[in-house]
């Protein structure tokens, strides 16, 4: 019972993860309170679920739907996110509230509210190893987010342009001092988040149902991880997030399934009454 | 205030007394009495929003909080109306009390977001808690209100009523804004670590704007619940704290009308555009994010722009 929770919770953490991560770089570098981007995994899911149908397969239909997502926030990112940062944070929240209203019910016009799931290319049978079942999309899952934030980690640290990114992370002002393209790396980041979210979608859309609505609940969680971990702190968003994966899993095995999404803000709450900087945050940054 | 305006506020209320004689339609009568909640609703909100500037995304879990005291008093104990209302703002404003002595202590991000998880939380419990709240399934059969035996059953009494409230919470805010508590929490609002160097308790005054406004959402929430006699845990849906922002962003935050005029506007408008009715809500988003962006202050200000506009072009010319 405990090893099947917590490989269920491994499994429901990676998708946290991917959405984490994205928000962490949109809102660690930009200041921007983004209640859109829930709604960018929500769109994934739909994409690959459109895709998936068009193509008949699952790896291309994901794929298809990866580049829309990454065309998707390179122009949202050029038209309107753009001109938010440095504003003040009632008003981002407010925007991003209403491009998060936006798109909901776009795509529930388009698409319809009922649910549905995104087509799996795996046979019903689950892996068995002694008394632990894990059906074969969670495989899968785990290990594509495994994958995707691997490659997020070479790029931000083994590359020109990730040393770049690493730089207006820190400081914005210095970076521009030493002459870096810093409008070129907002637009790069936020499309990096926006797309690993969209990522997310496509893959949790396998064991999960999708729905107009399903956004909103991943951007709590999202905020959850981000404001737990400490603002600037990827990779301990990303540990955040596999272990708020883990305590919702054992927390709806053993306590509760009704409340296990009450979990992730009493842990939010606590942290920001006993350490309000974050777990993995500094003080004064 | 000079006589000259008190004579057209004196118009004006003369205007909404005589009103449900004049339109003699029931349907146009219950949209301005769901503007007249929305007006309580918005106006409390904007004590916390427009004056002290703290975004708060959970004022709807304190309209459901009101309705549902006002609901399960009566569906266990059978209470009457004047017990229920009142217990309803003051079991509100109690349990905004402590969520504010947890939250006010952080600006920013941080606030918003645990504004928005209460919500959350507060819709999970009564959809989960079915024994007590009877979950999903709401509460029905609430009577209409009863004041020493007059019984509210017709529109018009509820139209007083809630016109009667209305008048007086904002003439109660119109005075707290004009007051030392009300210049304190422009204070804070404009530059916190300047009101904080003069002496000013921010903490205090912060909470005191969020209790405030939770209470009159609370009595708003009493008075809905009898007015609609049914409740449902759809009152704690994020899509409420969107209309809300929409109605104050659009009227004007921070000034004593504007949540007003927003409230009532954008009650009357989406019934008479019904036929976009499934466009409505993305046309809300839409009039989010281009009222943010172009009236930050209000529909109002289209007066102010256009006139700074032509006093530009005359100093230019």
């Amino acid at each position: 019972m405990f090893l099947q929770l917590l490989i269920n919770g491994l499994v429901v953490g990676s998708g946290y993860a991917l959405i984490a991560v994205g928000h962490t770089i949109i809102f660690g570098m930009m200041k921007i309170v983004n209640f859109a981007h829930g709604e960018l995994y929500m769109i994934g899911a739909f994409f690959t679920f459109s895709f998936v149908l068009l193509f008949n397969n699952y790896y291309i239909g994901f794929l298809v739907a990866m580049v829309i997502c990454i065309l998707i926030a390179i122009f949202s990112e050029k038209v309107l996110f753009h001109r938010l940062i440095d504003e003040d944070i009632m008003t981002t929240t407010l925007i991003t509230i209403g491009i998060s209203i936006f798109l909901m019910n776009i795509v529930q016009i388009l698409w319809g509210a009922n649910p549905r799931t995104i087509p799996q290319p795996f046979s019903e049978k689950p892996v068995i190893i002694g008394d632990i079942f894990i059906t074969k999309p969670r495989i899968f899952i785990f290990f594509t987010a495994i994958v995707i934030i691997g490659v997020l980690h070479w790029f931000i640290k083994y590359t020109k342009t990730g040393k770049a990114f690493r730089a207006t992370f820190q400081n914005r002002q210095a970076a521009l001092l030493v002459g870096i393209n810093i409008n070129y790396i907002y637009t790069l980041s936020y499309t990096i988040g926006a797309t690993v979210a969209g990522a997310a979608g496509g893959l949790l859309g396998m064991i999960y149902v999708i729905e107009p609505t399903m956004g909103v609940a991943a951007v709590g969680k999202a905020f959850a991880i981000v404001i737990t971990a400490g603002k600037k702190s990827i990779y301990g968003a990303i540990f955040i997030a596999y272990g708020l994966g883990v305590i919702e899993s054992l927390g709806s095995g053993y306590i509760s399934s009704q409340y296990k999404d009450v979990f992730a803000f009493i842990i939010l709450i606590l942290v920001l009454l006993f350490k309000p900087e974050g777990i993995f945050g500094k003080k004064g940054a | 205030m000079n006589i000259n305006s008190n004579i057209k506020y004196i118009i004006g209320i003369l205007l909404l007394i005589l009103l449900p004689f004049l339109i003699n339609n029931e349907y146009l009568l219950h949209l301005l009495i769901m503007g007249g909640i929305y007006t309580l609703l918005v106006s409390g909100l904007n004590l916390i929003v427009g004056y002290i500037g703290q975004l708060s995304l959970c004022h709807p879990a304190f309209f459901g909080i009101g309705a549902y005291t006002t609901g399960l008093l009566f569906k266990r104990l059978s209470t009457p109306f004047l017990l229920n209302f009142l217990l309803a703002g003051i079991i509100t404003a109690i349990i905004s009390i402590g969520f504010g002595y947890i939250t006010l202590r952080v600006r920013g991000s941080a606030f918003i977001i645990m504004t928005v998880s209460f919500l959350h939380i507060m819709h999970l419990l009564v959809l989960n808690e079915v024994d007590f709240t009877m979950g999903q399934k709401g509460i029905s059969g609430i009577p209409n209100i009863n004041i020493l035996g007059y019984n509210f059953n017709t529109k018009t009494s509820y139209y007083y009523l809630i016109l009667i409230l209305c008048l007086f919470t904002l003439f109660i805010i119109y005075r707290l804004v004009n007051s030392e508590i009300g210049r304190a929490w422009k204070a804070i609002r404009d530059n916190e670590n300047l009101a904080k160097s003069i002496g000013i308790n921010v903490f205090k005054f912060s909470n005191f704007a969020f209790v405030s406004g939770a209470f009159i959402a609370g009595l708003a929430g009493s008075i809905y619940a009898y007015y609609i006699n049914y409740i449902s845990p759809d009152l704690f849906l994020f899509s409420i704290t969107t209309t809300l922002l929409v109605m104050l962003i659009m009227g004007g935050k921070g000034t004593i009308l504007g949540p007003v005029i927003g409230a009532i506007i954008f009650t009357l408008l989406p019934e008479y555009l019904r036929f976009i009715s499934e466009w409505r809500m993305p046309v809300f988003g839409v009039i989010l994010i281009l009222g943010i962006l172009f009236f930050p202050r209000g529909l109002f200000s289209i007066k102010e722009i256009l006139s700074m506009k032509m006093k530009k072009k005359e100093v230019s010319s």
